[in-house]
């Protein structure tokens, strides 16, 4: 695959993929399965890698995707173009907000955009524990313990984050 | 300056290297780097940053960084800071692909392990985000209102598809009703 077309493939990913890294999964489904350039296998994979270990799922997953398909250099290509959109996005919007964000007019048009913001996050979590949380207690002893150490504690998120993750894989997780 | 650089740098490594498992868990780490431990956002910037990233595009983690990297240093902070909160995750993953493309099959095994341990992790990160957002909101009855609507209109498949334009509908009623 050009360089070139691999750029302008992970630009239009990155400028489209409002709403974060599951979103662009589809993307890549519809732009790099369904035109043969990778299986299904290769994206189940790079999913799991890309969710396993830190960093944003997008950014992850390009780099996995452009390096399957183009070697080191495609990998950097491709982070480079999914990254330009949000960043530039964000660049320009800062220039005029930051004049601006003060103003009765700019936080009352934030308050109610952040409503919004809560729905969307209460039906991502809702559907999250609908698939972990609810389906058994070692799920729900994790889920619980990591918002004790965060809510109620006030503790480091990376303690949160470690203490639920070492607790349920202590209390044991299936293979397959 | 270049101390401000450093410190950026090294905040937003920290926020990219606790990003699992996808935007808006990361949400906690974001709040406790910039408005807990440094002076950076008050709450309410900090629920501003959170409802601009949802209205562009990327990974909110990218967001936070471009948008608080040029209030602190302009454009060479808001470089530095985006550079840093996608590289030191991604030295990560170079290492750890490294790693297993050197070992056998049982490691995979192991990452697949780690993956679903971490589900409930990160249900627990999103509903604390979840509280985060929602805590100004509940001290208004008139957002209970927007809320409640907002969640009704979700049913229609226009917003399903496009958030953001439930995002820029819920920003405009804003600017009309407060």
């Amino acid at each position: 695959m050009a360089m070139i077309s691999l750029f302008f493939l992970f630009l239009r990913m990155g400028a489209f993929t409002f709403g974060g890294g599951i979103v662009m999964i589809g993307f890549l489904e519809r732009e790099l399965r369904d035109t043969g350039r990778l299986s299904t296998g290769e994206i189940t994979d790079m999913i799991v890698y890309a969710t396993a270990f830190p960093g944003p799922i997008a950014v992850n997953v390009s780099w996995l995707a452009g390096k399957k398909l183009a070697g080191r250099r495609g990998a950097v290509i491709a982070v480079l173009g999914t990254s330009l959109p949000p960043f530039l996005a964000i660049l320009l919007l800062s220039h005029f907000l930051l004049s601006s964000l003060d103003t009765p007019s700019v936080s009352a048009f934030f308050l109610g955009a952040s409503c919004a913001v809560a729905v969307i996050i209460g039906q991502v979590v809702y559907g999250m524990a609908k698939i972990t949380v609810m389906d058994g207690w070692k799920d729900f002893s994790a889920f619980l313990l990591v918002v004790v150490l965060l809510m109620g504690l006030k503790l480091s998120p990376f303690l949160a984050l470690g203490g639920g993750l070492a607790l349920r894989l202590a209390l044991g997780v299936k293979g397959k | 300056m270049i101390g401000e650089l450093f410190i950026l740098a090294l905040t937003f490594m920290k926020i990219g290297l606790g990003a699992f498992g996808g935007g808006l868990a990361t949400i906690p780490f974001i709040h406790y780097e910039l408005v807990v431990s440094r002076p950076w956002l008050t709450e309410r910037g900090f629920a501003e940053v959170v409802s601009l990233a949802q209205m562009t595009p990327g990974p909110i983690a990218v967001n936070a960084a471009t948008f608080v990297g040029y209030r602190i240093a302009g454009f060479a902070g808001s470089a530095v800071a985006t550079a840093s909160v996608i590289g030191a995750p991604l030295a990560v993953i170079i290492a750890v692909t490294w790693l297993l493309s050197k070992t056998t099959g049982r490691w995979k095994e192991g990452t697949k392990k780690v993956q679903k341990a971490l589900r409930p992790v990160v249900t627990g990160m999103l509903f604390t985000a979840f509280w985060m957002v929602l805590r100004p909101i509940i001290q208004d009855k008139r957002l209970w209102l927007l809320t409640g609507g907002l969640w009704a209109a979700t049913k229609f498949p226009l917003f399903k598809r496009f958030p953001q334009l439930l995002l820029l509908g819920a920003g405009v009623a804003g600017y009309l009703l407060f």
